[in-house]
């Protein structure tokens, strides 16, 4: 992820999908979506001091909320970019939430099994567009990654 | 049995006079509608004067912290709908409808008494 094309410091790796409504990032890997926030979204966020996450087995709807990130100056949700059932969730980012201001591509928030993958992945943005497009939103937001 | 509690509703009564409290009440709020709670926030007595314009600038925590409005903000972002006494409001505070945050909408005490009397509600004083 080194080289991912970055603007004001916010990285936008190229291999991603990206939600760019609900600012979180997925990793297709076989019948499985790996899914954290995006660099933007926790530099907006700033220092994230809890993290509440969905329980194993929750069946939750595109748009559903994931998980509960909670900051000194921002509370919000993350809602999931596909409809599924959480299949883990990462519990070291869990009892480490700053984890994914330092490195938010490495921390994956939950795992789900995608219901319809197929009919929702058109939905979310790939890595190269979602990077140019994520140029007027971080300037929108007025934030700088790092 | 009780009932599962599906909705949070936040009764504020304190004002501007006492900044240090002000935030507490949006941030929570915040926090149980980014949580998929359905949330009111309910402002009687002082509670509507925080939604004067003055104060949302002027009311800090510290001298150098965010104004209030931040955190009111928040709260209408993740969707926590705000209902204001309307006697207090435009009685004690001379508010009119043109002065509540987009959203926002008069109650009597009816609907509060109805809201808390409800089982699927949880009620949270401030």
């Amino acid at each position: 992820m080194g080289n991912a094309p970055s603007y004001k410091g916010c990285k936008i790796p190229e291999d991603l999908y990206y939600d760019l409504e609900y600012h979180v990032w997925v990793k297709v890997d076989g019948e499985i979506a790996f899914i954290g926030a995006t660099d933007p979204a926790q530099a907006y966020a700033g220092e994230i001091i809890y993290l509440k996450v969905k329980g194993r087995g929750t069946k939750v709807p595109r748009g559903g909320i994931l998980a509960t990130v909670e900051s000194a100056k921002y509370m919000g949700p993350m809602r999931s970019p596909l409809s599924g059932v959480v299949v883990e969730t990462n519990g070291e980012v869990v009892s480490n939430p700053s984890l994914v201001n330092r490195d938010p591509y490495a921390s994956w928030v939950v795992c789900l099994k995608p219901d319809n993958l197929d009919g929702e992945i058109g939905l979310l943005t790939k890595g190269k567009e979602a990077s140019e497009r994520y140029k007027k939103i971080i300037d929108e937001w007025g934030i700088q990654c790092r | 049995m009780s009932a599962e509690k599906n909705r949070f509703l936040f009764v504020v009564s304190t004002g501007a006079n006492e900044p240090k409290k002000a935030f507490t009440p949006f941030y929570y709020a915040a926090a149980a509608a980014a949580m998929g709670y359905e949330t009111y926030l309910f402002f009687v007595a002082e509670g509507p004067s925080l939604l004067k314009r003055e104060s949302l600038q002027s009311v800090r925590t510290t001298e150098d912290g965010e104004p209030l409005q931040k955190v009111v903000d928040l709260a209408l972002k993740n969707g926590v709908k705000f209902l204001v006494c309307s006697v207090a409001a435009k009685v004690i505070w001379k508010m009119g409808e043109d002065e509540l945050p987009p959203g926002a909408q008069f109650a009597g005490a009816s609907t509060l008494i109805e809201m808390t009397a409800d089982p699927s509600t949880a009620v949270l004083y401030f």
